[in-house]
């Protein structure tokens, strides 16, 4: 390590430094410097400073040397030069400059942050757009629904060319399915005569073969707006639909005689439930044939004269066999929720 | 358990937890505590079991001066921890000492500054013995970042400051700007090690073995890192190696300058090795500002001096060198509070 440079002027105290009464601090010092005969450029080059920052101090203008540590560090080592009490000199820059102890605050700029989170909502807004048509979409995804609208065609179709061989099955569940209703199922003409023992016979029967369980809507326009279709589509392909086509429930004997078209007297209903399952069934009289709780594995044999209204609390959980002919599931069960009403009638050959 | 309900009945605390001393200040209170980080153990002969007699001065008062039930430990070491355990003990003792509360076992924030050169397992360590010691969460801070805001500079500006700070185990040199480190180093050279040099070279030139309170009692009054023609003596005891009994003799601070050499030319390397890495643009700033000395070596006689006349800058000793960390990382603490957003800035982990 070298030794520190010769030294041009000699800052050996000879005589007690002045005190400072008064004056200001820059005056001190220079009154204190010119004592020992020294330029301010001797006094820099002791200190290895610049004589920019020695002109600063003696003026008095520390806010040109930076932070208050800066200063603070300046003026101690030209007060040890000077052989002047460095506190008091500290001290007297405390006072003049009113510097407190407490140093300024820090700060912290985050400028990019508050753009970043503009850009987070943004997406936000934009994820909950979506949501919002995704929503609109489920909420009217039942009216577009192709299966219903293939079954309501059918079951349309079918009425148009023959009244007689009225659908069987409405069904209302809570869902406000377009399905017609008991009453105006009721109101069409009834079935042609026809043999009680005769089996159905598909190909006197317009195509598309006739469905045993076929929905019809209750929407008015619907109901009354399909005209004879030159090419009827074909009825669905429910397994249900295709079993009754096969062996289609011959239909009763007062069907028959055109007593009455729209009961059907000593229909056998028969519930079988693989779940709790709330049921109540009302004949067509009105009369409360079941209105209970129906335990898992449990089933209900019922008869009176249909079509039956029924409510299932549970319908999944439900099998209907009518007349000894499972009621195809997709006909009752609701496409949302569990709980279905729908009217049950004896399905015309 | 519970710590978050315990937290709101705890301050926060800035901890600089040194070689050396432990330094503790509390948001809103500043310094409380400032004691030895050494611990003494008491060791039950027959059971075997380790209690803890002592911490902090007490225990310091206790340093080479223990029977064979009681040892004194220094559990940290070149600023890491050295002993875990005990190290997570002292932080428990001193964290339950600051807090008027006695209901409450407390959970404070704290903010631990740690050496930059320490590894990820060393700061893990620190980090898990707070939380072990009742922290509820643990910030680290690097040392120079806490040592440059305790000692007011102002880290947020675009221009380049030099802090040095010398520690009790650990110098470190860094440079500064816009609130992050640019440059940082360090070595493991503090004042254990001039303790260490001052015992090496009196059982070397004299003979005499000294104990590590009398080396350091010979740095305090009479070391000096730069020659002068003023010469201080002290009068010391300790143990003739060849005669094995105590004997008194005469030291001088031109002497001690001698056994400090090494270590102090370690300090400079680390500095102008600093220099070398730093951008030139900032480079610029230090040279026109100068270093700025933190730490218990800042207090060292004339080092100051040294350093300007090797690196040929200005060099400021910080007011309060020895406070400047712990003062500094309850600034940041005092921030954070205001603002969460700012833990992102300062190099804090």
């Amino acid at each position: 390590m070298s030794m520190s440079n010769e030294m041009s002027t000699d800052f050996t105290p000879s005589t007690e430094a002045p005190e400072a009464a008064n004056e200001p601090l820059g005056a001190w010092l220079t009154q204190v410097r010119t004592g020992y005969g020294a330029e301010q450029r001797d006094v820099a080059h002791h200190l290895g400073l610049n004589p920019a920052i020695i002109q600063a101090l003696e003026t008095d203008d520390f806010a040109r040397l930076g932070a208050p540590v800066f200063v603070r560090g300046y003026l101690s080592r030209y007060a040890r030069l000077l052989n002047l009490p460095e506190q008091a000199v500290l001290e007297r820059y405390r006072q003049q400059s009113g510097v407190s102890q407490a140093p300024p605050p820090l700060q912290v700029a985050r400028p990019l942050r508050r753009q970043t989170r503009i850009r987070d909502l943004r997406g936000l807004f934009y994820l909950l757009l979506v949501a919002g048509i995704g929503w609109t979409a489920i909420q009217h995804l039942d009216d577009l629904d192709p299966s219903r609208l293939t079954a309501l065609w059918s079951g349309a179709s079918r009425n148009g060319d023959q009244p007689t061989a009225t659908t069987a099955v409405t069904a209302a569940t809570q869902t406000q399915y377009p399905f017609q209703p008991a009453s105006e199922l009721a109101n069409q003409p009834a079935a042609a005569p026809e043999s009680p023992t005769s089996a159905p016979q598909p190909a006197t029967l317009p195509s598309p073969p006739p469905a045993p369980v076929v929905v019809t809507s209750t929407a008015p326009p619907v109901q009354n707006a399909p005209p004879p279709a030159p090419e009827p589509m074909p009825a669905p392909s429910l397994p249900g639909v295709q079993a009754a086509t096969a062996a289609p429930i011959p239909s009763s004997p007062t069907e028959e005689n055109g007593d009455n078209a729209t009961t059907d007297a000593g229909a056998k209903l028969l519930l079988e439930f693989s779940g709790d399952c709330w049921v109540e069934v009302k004949d067509a009289e009105g009369k409360v044939l079941i209105s209970s709780l129906m335990r898992t594995d449990s089933s209900k044999s019922l008869s009176g004269p249909g079509p039956f209204a029924i409510t299932l609390g549970n319908a999944p959980a439900a099998r209907l066999i009518l007349d000894g002919q499972p009621v195809d599931k997709t006909v009752y069960v609701p496409r949302r929720g569990t709980v279905s009403r729908f009217t049950l009638a004896r399905p015309q050959p | 358990m519970f710590k978050w309900l315990r937290g709101k009945f705890s301050n926060d605390l800035s901890i600089d937890l040194g070689t050396a001393n432990t330094l503790i200040y509390v948001r809103g209170g500043g310094i409380v505590l400032n004691e030895p980080s050494v611990v003494a153990i008491n060791q039950d002969p027959v059971r075997g079991i380790r209690t803890i007699a002592a911490v902090g001065t007490d225990a310091k008062r206790m340093l080479g001066r223990t029977p064979n039930n009681l040892s004194t430990i220094r559990p940290m070491k070149d600023g890491v921890i050295a002993d875990f355990t005990v190290t997570e003990k002292m932080l428990q003792h001193f964290i339950r000492k600051v807090h008027s509360r006695k209901f409450f076992n407390p959970s404070p924030r704290v903010l631990i500054s740690v050496p930059c050169g320490s590894t990820q397992v060393e700061r893990r360590a620190i980090r898990e013995s707070a939380m072990g010691a009742g922290a509820r969460v643990v910030y680290l801070i690097p040392e120079p970042m806490a040592a440059a805001i305790g000692a007011g500079i102002p880290v947020e500006e675009a221009r380049g400051a030099m802090v040095l700070d010398i520690g009790g185990g650990t110098s470190e040199v860094a440079v500064i700007s816009l609130n992050g480190i640019v440059y940082a180093g360090a070595v493991r050279i503090g004042g254990d090690r001039f303790d260490e040099a001052i015992i090496s070279y009196v059982r070397r030139n004299f003979g005499v073995l000294i104990g590590e309170p009398t080396a350091e009692r010979i740095k305090h009054e009479i070391g000096s890192a730069y020659p002068t023609s003023e010469v201080r003596e002290i009068e010391i005891k300790g143990r003739n190696l060849a005669e094995g009994v105590p004997r008194s003799f005469t030291l001088n601070s031109n002497e001690i300058l001698e056994a400090l050499q090494e270590p102090l030319s370690g300090i400079i390397s680390a500095v102008k090795m600093a220099l070398e890495t730093t951008p030139p643009e900032l480079a610029g700033d230090v040279a026109e500002r100068g270093i700025v000395l933190t730490g218990g070596g800042a207090l060292m006689r004339d080092i100051d001096k040294l350093i300007m006349e090797e690196t040929g800058l200005n060099v400021v000793v910080a007011e309060d060198p020895l406070t400047c960390v712990a003062r500094g990382g309850g600034r940041v603490l005092e921030l954070i509070a205001k603002d969460e957003h700012a833990v992102e800035a300062f190099a804090i982990e």
